[in-house]
């Protein structure tokens, strides 16, 4: 029986005030993230500038800048992004005006923690997931207060299908949960100290997985979903292709996440996972590029209004970023180019396209769009805005072209061989000084491009004092009877899901059978998908298309959204780290670290040297002759966390144990220009008044058990007692050439490190020179006997 | 077998399914409701336009 519809006339008052403070947010901390990052381009050309500073040496601010730009300009510019359209694409109010607060307060809250934590040294030692376990806590609730919040919207909106800003919004909020948690497995020593649960190989996996999938789902969808909301908006045109929006997405979606090993080319992850890496990499372009084309094609018969309206020039301009750089990507997870590109200043120009470029373009055209209607005036100046774009775009090609300059230059001097097969540059200071001008010209480029932001700021702050804060309202007929809800059973046996669970199924049996054989099948499977098509009939016209129903039903969406997200997760991670035979050890494995080594891994990591200096050898003929044999997995095996590096500001470090002996070291990190001339490291001195907390260094060891590292009782009670006999042994001989410094020092431990990075597969070389009594060498795994060493 | 023949041969039925798939959704027309929900960005709020 036909049900009577009974419609009703509601108003819906949305709530813009926390879309307002998140753009005021975005702004502050945007000025903040690049204002630090400014200052940071400028220390690597005056190293000087860091004044001795603990909380101003480059290596603890760049993990602020990254947190601040990734987290606090672009998280915050997202959350008004989908604030805004979400509330406007549901026709309904947030749902809960408590959990906006909680979000907006909490979120800030997160980033002054880190702005706090970060300088102080408190970091986890992995890139974009420095924040210690208690802010990593409170970054997954009010993550899920924020999921909470949007699905409950999702719940009460009054507009039965989800546009596609939407659904890059669920599959941002589903996927960063995932990455978040599965990143920050770690065990806490205090409340500010944690490892991390992997070590080496599985470490590094789960960290490019994560670290590459937080620029996907991050920094990309979110936007993307914006784009897909605010393009047409600015330009009152419909998108492109509804029908490329769906492509776009689910094939994004899918293949982004098998694409992290391309972080990690050459090094002793598995080849197979690299190759996976590297073929997603290239196969992501053509998804990609259909978004781009999508969102500037909307633009066709509109590019008029481009040349005049600010907001169009800086989303058409973002866009087009956004296509670069994911051409630049795919190029660069090619091995070949890879292997001249990775560690350079190359990957430094290609994140900045995609943030400066796509983020911070995007960013500027959404506020300049929304601020006027956000306090219902106009934009207080257009020339200004204008003023903006221009000294964004020159400031943007500046930064990016010095630093691809920078970056070729660093990968042919590195590999650069004489004809007699010996190095044409052996000395890594020749390639700092060939680059030391382009850091310069990146500076003024960054320089040039923060002014613009500092612009657009006092723009919108003018605009909104001239104007007054209102809240979007609308009038929606609800219909009061009860919507037919789409079956289940239909939308899991929907067409799609049958097809890419048989693709996937089929993936599987091909890879078990030989060549021969799977190209039989293919061959057969492809004649039975023509005869189907020629005679499957048309869908019943009456009847509405499976992407329509599934697009009425949020959650069902989410899960099959969240399955084609973990495919490639599981695919690469589970047989990593839970299968043996799946990373193959070659060559003798890793021998725990002493006491103090282990808390001068600690200090290298509280620094930020994995900044700077990497730890993985791959396997070129150049790289051997300036760093020694290749990396293999076997040798990181006990590293909670990993420390291969992305980036050589300075040399891999892999093998420096032993290559100088103590005293150079200690004048080194006193005054690196000292003994490398031309050096752009800062001067650690600070490392030699400040002393190693004896009281948790057992507690230290104690965890790295738990974690797996064969540390003994005896050796974890007598920690601290090995720690003070191995730290005297360099303090004695530094002081027999003159150098007094305090055995227990940061800097000493510093020193015990280094000096066995490279020799960790054998028993710690540093301690075997000492006179430590043998019992103190016992405990601090050292069999007796060792030869002499001692840093010469 | 040579790697690169078997390559090409895979990467030209992953080329010939996706268009056949794409034939084939083109005859089913099951995109009815796109062009509705294209416009969906464009409504505006009652009262809520710059001046």
């Amino acid at each position: 029986m036909a049900q009577e519809a009974v419609l009703e006339e509601r108003r819906i008052v949305y709530d813009d005030g926390t879309v307002r403070q998140f753009i005021g947010a975005s702004i502050v901390f945007g000025i903040v993230a690049m204002a630090v990052g400014l200052w940071c381009a400028l220390e690597l050309a005056w190293p000087g500038l860091s004044f001795g500073i603990p909380e101003l040496t480059y290596s603890r601010l760049r993990p602020l800048h990254t947190n601040a730009a990734i987290f606090a300009l672009v998280g915050n510019m997202m959350f008004a992004g989908i604030y805004y359209s979400t509330q406007r694409l549901t026709k309904a109010r947030m749902a809960s005006d408590l959990l906006s607060k909680i979000h907006f307060w909490g979120w800030q809250a997160i980033i002054v923690s880190a702005a706090i934590t970060l300088p102080m040294g408190f970091t986890q030692g992995k890139e974009y997931a420095e924040l210690e376990w208690p802010i990593d806590i409170a970054i997954a609730v009010v993550w899920v207060v924020f999921a909470v919040n949007f699905f409950w919207t999702l719940a009460k909106r009054h507009e039965k299908n989800l546009y596609v800003a939407l659904w890059f919004y669920i599959a941002t909020i589903v996927t960063v949960a995932v990455l978040h948690i599965v990143n920050s497995f770690d065990l806490p020593v205090t409340f500010f100290k944690s490892y991390s649960v992997f070590a080496g190989v599985q470490d590094a996996l789960v960290q490019w997985w994560y670290g590459h999938n937080a620029v996907a789902f991050f920094l990309t969808t979110p936007i993307l979903g914006i784009m897909y909301y605010f393009i047409p908006k600015a330009a009152d045109r419909p998108i492109y292709s509804y029908r490329l929006s769906i492509v776009h997405f689910w094939a994004l979606v899918f293949m982004y996440i098998w694409a992290g090993p391309h972080h990690l080319l050459f090094t002793a992850l598995p080849d197979w996972i690299q190759t996976l890496g590297m073929v997603f990499s290239i196969a992501l372009w053509a998804p990609s590029w259909g978004g781009m084309l999508n969102g500037l094609l909307t633009l066709k018969g509109a590019w008029n209004k481009v040349r005049q309206d600010p907001v169009l020039k800086f989303l058409a301009a973002g866009v087009t970023f956004y296509g670069m750089a994911t051409l630049e990507g795919p190029l660069l997870s090619i091995k070949s180019i890879n292997g001249l590109a990775h560690y350079t200043d190359w990957i430094i120009a290609h994140v900045h396209g995609g943030t400066l470029g796509w983020n911070g373009l995007m960013a500027a055209g959404v506020f300049y769009w929304l601020v006027p209607r956000l306090y219902r005036t106009k934009l207080y100046s257009k020339k200004s805005a204008d003023a903006h774009f221009w000294m964004a775009t020159v400031g943007i090609l500046l930064y990016i072209v010095s630093m691809w300059s920078a970056g070729v230059t660093e990968g042919l001097m590195w590999r650069a061989i004489k004809p007699d097969g010996s190095l044409l540059y052996p000395n890594f200071l020749e390639t700092i000084l060939a680059v030391r001008p382009l850091y310069i010209v990146r500076a003024v480029g960054g320089g040039l491009y923060l002014s613009g932001f500092v612009l657009m700021g006092w723009n919108l702050v003018k605009t909104a004092l001239a104007g007054r804060p209102v809240n979007g309202e609308v009038k929606v007929l609800v219909e009061e009877r009860a919507r037919p809800a789409a079956s289940l059973p239909d939308l899991l046996t929907g067409r799609p899901v049958v097809l890419a669970s048989i693709g996937v199924g089929l993936t599987v049996v091909l890879g078990l059978v030989n060549v021969p054989t799977a190209m039989v099948v293919l061959t057969l499977l492809f004649v039975l998908a023509i005869v189907v098509y020629l005679f499957a009939g048309r869908q019943d016209p009456t009847r509405p298309a499976w992407h329509a129903l599934l697009e009425g039903r949020p959650l069902v969406f989410t899960v099959l959204t969240l399955a084609a997200v973990l495919v490639g997760g599981v695919c690469e991670l589970v047989p990593t780290i839970f299968v043996k035979s799946a990373v193959a050890e070659t060559g003798p494995g890793q021998q725990p670290y002493t006491a103090l080594e282990l808390e001068g891994r600690d200090v290298y990591l509280r620094e930020g040297c994995y900044l700077c200096h990497s730890q993985m050898i791959r396997p070129f003929v150049s790289e051997k002759l300036r760093y020694g044999d290749p990396s293999t997995a076997a040798e990181s095996r006990y590293d909670h966390p990993f420390q291969w590096g992305s980036k050589r500001t300075g040399p891999d470090l892999a093998r420096v144990g032993l290559k100088y002996p103590n005293l150079w070291h200690y004048t080194h990190l006193m005054n690196p220009r000292s003994t490398s001339p031309g050096s752009i490291m800062p001067s650690f001195a600070y490392l030699a008044k400040d002393q190693v907390d004896l009281s948790i260094t057992p507690r230290k060891l104690e965890a790295m058990r738990t974690l797996g590292v064969p540390y003994t009782k005896n050796e974890i009670a007598n920690a601290a007692a090995s720690l003070e006999a191995q730290g005297d042994s360099i303090a004695k001989d530094l002081a027999s050439q003159g150098v007094k410094v305090a055995p227990d020092s940061d800097l000493v431990a510093l020193i015990g490190y280094l000096q066995r990075m490279g020799k960790q597969t054998q028993p710690s070389p540093v301690l075997a020179a000492s006179n430590v009594p043998a019992p103190m060498r016992a405990a601090a795994i050292l069999p007796s006997g060792t030869a002499l060493a001692g840093g010469r | 077998m040579n790697v690169l023949a078997a390559l090409i041969f895979i990467g030209l039925v992953l080329v010939a399914g996706a268009l056949l798939l794409f034939a084939y959704s083109q005859k089913s027309a099951d995109h009815e409701h796109a062009e509705r929900l294209s416009l969906l960005p464009l409504d505006e709020d009652d009262d809520h336009k710059p001046e």
